[in-house]
């Protein structure tokens, strides 16, 4: 079970989920993810937040590497990094093949052991 | 797509024993240790935090924690812990836990346990990256269905 979710565990995935464990985050997100590059009056729009908010929550997705923030013109521009959330799915996929080792091994131990 | 299916890994065995059986291989600590491939001290109860260490080789001493969530014998099985959390120094304790929860089944011949990790709410857009790479419609669709639960459980 562990060797995969250590070995997952990079000091910068941690990074990674928690920049994502939060909701004003996850809402920008989900605005970014529909692919267009997007100013951070577009992305407060219809919210409660200040601009310095959504600011404040952007650069820790951008350390996070999660989003990208672009000069053009006068107006900062956001983006996904669609590269990183991508090795997240990874490991996700990893935790689900730990769990099939997991419970091979419960299998393995409880059948051992039956009296017959 | 409903999120829970978006947020969640499934998994199930079918083991050839009896439910009793079953339930004790997951929560007697010592049987536990040994296919989990872990030691730690204490016992399973609700509301327990037990300290665990890795004894699988090449990661032995590594230390994890685990929250005992409901016990209810042989139905149910679950705890909470931090997905992925096991860098030393790094304080977890503020981070979203994911929920394991175990299921008994009665099947011929035996049990079958499922076991649910659930609660990647944050972790599982990453799945939709996928998506978002080869559908950009279907990805769109989900985020908006994203950013609905997000404002309304804000």
């Amino acid at each position: 079970m562990f060797a995969n979710r250590l070995n997952a565990s990079t000091k910068h995935t941690a990074h990674v989920l928690a920049a994502l464990g939060d909701k004003t985050r996850l809402l920008l997100v989900a605005r970014l993810a529909a692919g267009e590059p997007l100013s951070i009056s577009r992305l407060s729009a219809g919210t409660r937040m200040t601009r310095q908010a959504v600011t404040k929550h952007l650069h820790v997705l951008e350390k996070a590497g999660v989003a990208n923030g672009r000069r053009r013109g006068r107006e900062h521009r956001w983006e996904l990094n669609p590269a990183q959330l991508r090795e997240v799915r990874r490991q996700l996929d990893r935790i689900a093949s730990q769990w099939d080792d997991a419970l091979a091994r419960l299998k393995a131990s409880v059948e051992s052991g039956r009296r017959v | 797509m409903k999120r829970s299916e978006m947020s969640k890994i499934e998994r199930s065995v079918f083991i050839q024993a009896p439910r009793a059986r079953v339930w004790r291989a997951l929560t007697d600590l010592a049987e536990f240790s040994k296919w989990f491939g872990v030691s730690a001290e204490g016992r399973f109860v609700p509301g327990a935090r037990l300290m665990m260490t890795v004894t699988i080789e090449g990661y032995a001493g590594m230390v994890f924690y685990l929250m005992v969530e409901k016990m209810e014998p042989m139905e149910l099985f679950s705890w909470r812990w931090h997905p992925g959390s096991v860098e030393p120094g790094i304080d977890y304790s503020k981070e979203p836990t994911t929920l394991v929860e175990f299921r008994f089944r009665d099947e011929a011949g035996g049990t079958r346990v499922t076991v649910v990790e659930s609660g990647f709410e944050a972790i599982s857009l990453a799945r939709r990256a996928k998506v978002f790479e080869e559908n950009t419609g279907g990805w769109e669709y989900q985020m908006a269905a994203l950013e609905k639960y997000v404002r309304e459980s804000a």
